[in-house]
């Protein structure tokens, strides 16, 4: 009776130790288990594309293209941060915090280097407003008489002529 | 010895460049022809002088004449004969006496062209290419001479950059040079006629003939370099947005624009300012290429990237630049358009979006490759401009583009009635619709993938439409069959249709390009007998071979292809061990089984041990759709651009007719 009481009393704080002991190792284990999540070649690449490979002999390839072996080891450290459970971004936020913001693929849109993405539409713009200030000019000019200024170029070579004025009789 | 002669000739070619110069703008102002025939004599003497030391240097290579530094330090003994040969333009000096040689080419082609019309325009036409050759030998003779010799004579040369070792390597640079000296000439006569004020139709005849040619090899070349990045580079691509290569595309986009606004001029008699614009713009864009490829600028995967003749590039594309300003500004009053214009919907509308939006793409071209320089000049952060940053950019031009070459040729000069515009565009127009309905209903949901098909459809069908036209119309007045009215309505007209079947190869690339939307890859690390899988095809490693060949070791891997169970071939990509070299540089030879469909495109990057140490290879897999397009959209607008510029009996009638003279009439004697 008594051996078995003393049981009992043993065996309470040994029940609680043994449950701490089950919560602390599934703890540890669902940790390593997030430490060691599988990362997909599409997760890496959708990070790797934002990031440039700063080797000197590649033209500044994305991560998810460059095969050189300097862009297989920054692979491989995106491969790690996404394994530690890191989010795009904070993937993105390291390489910056290390390499600068060279390291991204594209300038960032934002401050001086919104210019980089939108003088191009600006320009396509600019060059749309001056065809059609260009043409309002031509539309007001007095028009040239056509005998004056036809030269015998081929558009005007009396085969084609003849040929658009066959084209035209039989759409006709 | 032979060294020194090369030297000599260089420098000799570099005086008679410099008298040509000379001569010929004293016999452009005087017309004395004994100074005209001088100035020829001079020219032809200096392309034979260019060709001369060509032949030393190629002979250095041939023999291997390691004492000539350059010869050491890009060649060796066991190079193949024919590398040799092409080694020669493999680094600086050597392709910048190349370049010298095939400017020397074209100046002497160009004088013989002209012969039957000497006078202002021709000299003074001669007087620029001249300048250009004296600047080119100059900066050869001066700082980057390629027959300086070496105190002792090494055992062995240091080799030819495993790269280049590669058939396409071989032909690239002449190819691209070809294009980039090529636009001398017009330009040449384009400030030639500003010059000598005789602003008629015979300059602009002469320089969109002669803008064809450079046109044509600047566009290869870059095809060709695409292709030696596809095979050799081994990332699966073939365009990287490089700034090298984005320098050789501006000239070749505002060449683009020129050749289809120039039309406006021959037929109108407009836009003759902006003609010329376009022509300076092109020239200047091509110095400022090797500028940038040879200043170290920017950044990039080419080997000429550092030199001292940078800023002498830089100061050459000034010169240009004001040069070309001055002469335009103070011409401007000789160069008034005649104006005859109805409506926007007509070619001449056409045209001028066309120029916009090359004139735009290369802007946005030029504007990404710089913009790493400016941010940081403003800035101080160094910031980077790559492959998704063009893309973004250039995908909508580049659509725009080609949805503009099926409206283009269907616009009539003047004005284009809407019962017209109906008529020719319904049937294209429904092939369009389909060509972009059927993917999307296969599941494609990438929206410029599905524009890029629906465009490529109406372009198509705008073009097929142009040929079944004429030839029904053809074949009703002269009772010929159909396919031989087809073939004779070509040959009548060959600027016309040679410039359609150039848009059918245009939309055979953009086919191409498209199926970069789907591109898929796998990296796999397989020991003997293990397979892995990537779309349709499972691959199988069966070994690797070994074989020690003159320069490097061989390291051949062999995979089974199976799709659906069936053996569909074997391939081997390759790891090349250039053994010898002190660096044991590695190369990749890839494996391509291509079809009309896709690539199967496989890479060994390498060799490793297992922890259990079993041996396993590296392979890189990627499934390519649509690449062999690009490739045939090549040839085709080879074939395009060769009807094109195909001789025609009816143009050199007319050119006697425009110009009307007789031969040295011009010319004072």
């Amino acid at each position: 009776m008594t051996r078995k009481k003393e049981k009992r009393k043993k065996g309470q704080p040994i029940s609680l130790s043994f449950f701490c002991f089950l919560f602390l190792a599934f703890c540890l284990l669902s940790s390593i288990s997030i430490s060691a999540k599988e990362v997909t070649k599409a997760q890496r690449d959708e990070v790797g594309k934002e990031l440039a490979c700063l080797c000197d002999t590649c033209p500044r390839r994305p991560l998810d293209e460059c095969t050189c072996g300097y862009a297989q080891k920054q692979q491989a450290r995106i491969d790690a941060l996404l394994a530690q459970g890191n989010t795009k971004q904070q993937v993105i936020d390291a390489f910056i915090a290390d390499y600068g913001k060279r390291v991204l693929s594209k300038p960032p849109a934002e401050g001086f280097n919104l210019l980089a993405w939108l003088m191009p539409p600006m320009v396509l713009i600019f060059g749309f407003f001056i065809v059609r200030s260009v043409l309002r000019t031509w539309s007001h000019a007095k028009p040239a008489p056509v005998a004056a200024t036809a030269q015998p170029t081929q558009e005007t070579d009396p085969y084609l002529d003849r040929l658009e004025q066959e084209l035209r009789e039989r759409e006709s | 010895m032979l060294a020194q002669l090369g030297n000599f000739v260089l420098w000799l070619a570099l005086a008679t460049s410099a008298y040509a110069f000379i001569a010929a703008i004293i016999s452009g102002r005087t017309k004395r022809l004994d100074l005209t025939q001088s100035t020829e004599r001079a020219v032809y003497a200096t392309f034979a002088l260019c060709l001369v030391a060509m032949g030393v240097l190629e002979y250095l290579f041939l023999t291997d004449s390691f004492n000539v530094h350059y010869v050491a330090t890009h060649s060796s003994r066991d190079l193949a004969t024919g590398y040799k040969f092409t080694a020669m333009w493999s680094g600086m000096q050597g392709s910048l006496l190349l370049w010298a040689f095939i400017l020397s080419g074209f100046n002497f082609f160009a004088i013989l062209n002209t012969r039957a019309h000497r006078g202002s325009l021709a000299s003074y036409a001669t007087a620029i290419m001249a300048f250009t050759q004296v600047f080119f030998l100059g900066l050869i003779g001066v700082h980057e001479n390629p027959f300086i010799e070496l105190n002792f004579t090494p055992e062995d040369g240091q080799g030819m950059n495993p790269l280049l070792v590669h058939p396409a390597m071989a032909i690239h640079p002449p190819m691209l040079y070809l294009g980039y000296v090529g636009f001398i000439i017009p330009y040449a006569f384009a400030m030639a006629a500003l010059l000598s004020k005789k602003l008629d139709e015979e300059w602009i005849r002469t320089t969109r003939r002669w803008t064809l040619f450079p046109w044509f090899f600047l566009g290869t070349g870059q095809l060709l370099g695409g292709k030696w990045a596809y095979v050799v580079l081994g990332w699966g691509g073939y365009w990287g947005w490089d700034p090298v290569e984005n320098a050789a595309l501006l000239p070749w986009l505002t060449g683009t624009a020129f050749l289809h606004s120039v039309m406006i001029q021959e037929k109108k008699g407009m836009l003759k300012v902006w003609n010329m614009a376009l022509v300076a713009i092109t020239f200047t864009l091509c110095i400022y290429g090797t500028f940038l490829t040879r200043s170290g600028v920017v950044s990039s995967v080419h080997a000429f990237a550092q030199s001292p003749i940078g800023p002498w590039f830089g100061a050459f594309v000034v010169v240009i630049v004001i040069f070309s300003c001055i002469l335009l500004y103070t011409r401007l009053d000789m160069l008034k358009s005649k104006t005859h214009y109805e409506s926007p919907i007509s070619r001449e509308g056409g045209f001028l979006l066309n120029n916009v939006l090359f004139l735009t793409a290369t802007f946005a071209v030029f504007w990404g490759v710089m913009f790493p320089v400016i941010s940081e000049a403003v800035t101080g952060d160094k910031i980077t401009v790559s492959a998704p940053y063009f893309n973004a950019v250039m995908v909508p031009i580049g659509l725009l583009l080609l949805l503009l070459t099926g409206i283009g040729p269907l616009l009539a000069w003047r004005k284009t009635s809407s019962s017209s515009l109906k008529k020719h565009f319904a049937y294209p127009a429904l092939l369009g619709l389909i060509c972009g309905i059927v993917p999307a209903a296969l599941g494609i949901r990438d929206v410029y993938a599905l524009m890029s098909f629906a465009f490529s459809g109406f372009v198509t069908g705008t073009i097929f439409s142009e040929f079944h036209r004429g030839a029904l119309a053809r074949g009703s007045s002269s009772g010929e069959s159909y396919v031989t009215a087809v073939i004779n309505l070509t040959l009548r007209n060959k600027r016309r249709y040679g410039g359609y079947v150039v848009h059918f190869g245009i939309v055979l690339l953009f086919i191409g390009f498209t199926g970069n939307a789907f591109n898929q890859d796998i990296e796999a690390e397989l020991a003997y007998q293990e397979s892995a899988t990537i779309g349709p095809y499972t691959l199988t490693y069966e070994g690797v071979t070994e074989e020690v060949k003159p320069l490097t070791v061989d390291l051949t891997t062999q995979l089974g292809v199976y799709k659906g169970g069936e053996r569909l071939g074997t391939m081997w990509p390759q790891q090349k061990v250039y053994y010898k070299r002190q660096d044991q540089q590695r190369t990749t030879e890839v494996s391509i089984r291509s079809n009309l469909r896709e690539d199967l495109y496989v890479l060994c990057q390498g060799f490793d041990k297992r922890a259990d140490g079993q041996e396993v290879a590296l392979f890189h897999v990627y499934v390519n759709p649509l690449v062999i397009w690009v490739w045939i959209g090549a040839w085709v607008i080879t074939i395009g651009t060769v009807i094109t510029m195909l001789p025609d009996p009816k143009d050199k009638a007319r050119r006697r007719r425009v110009v009307g003279l007789p031969k040295e009439q011009e010319v004072v004697a």
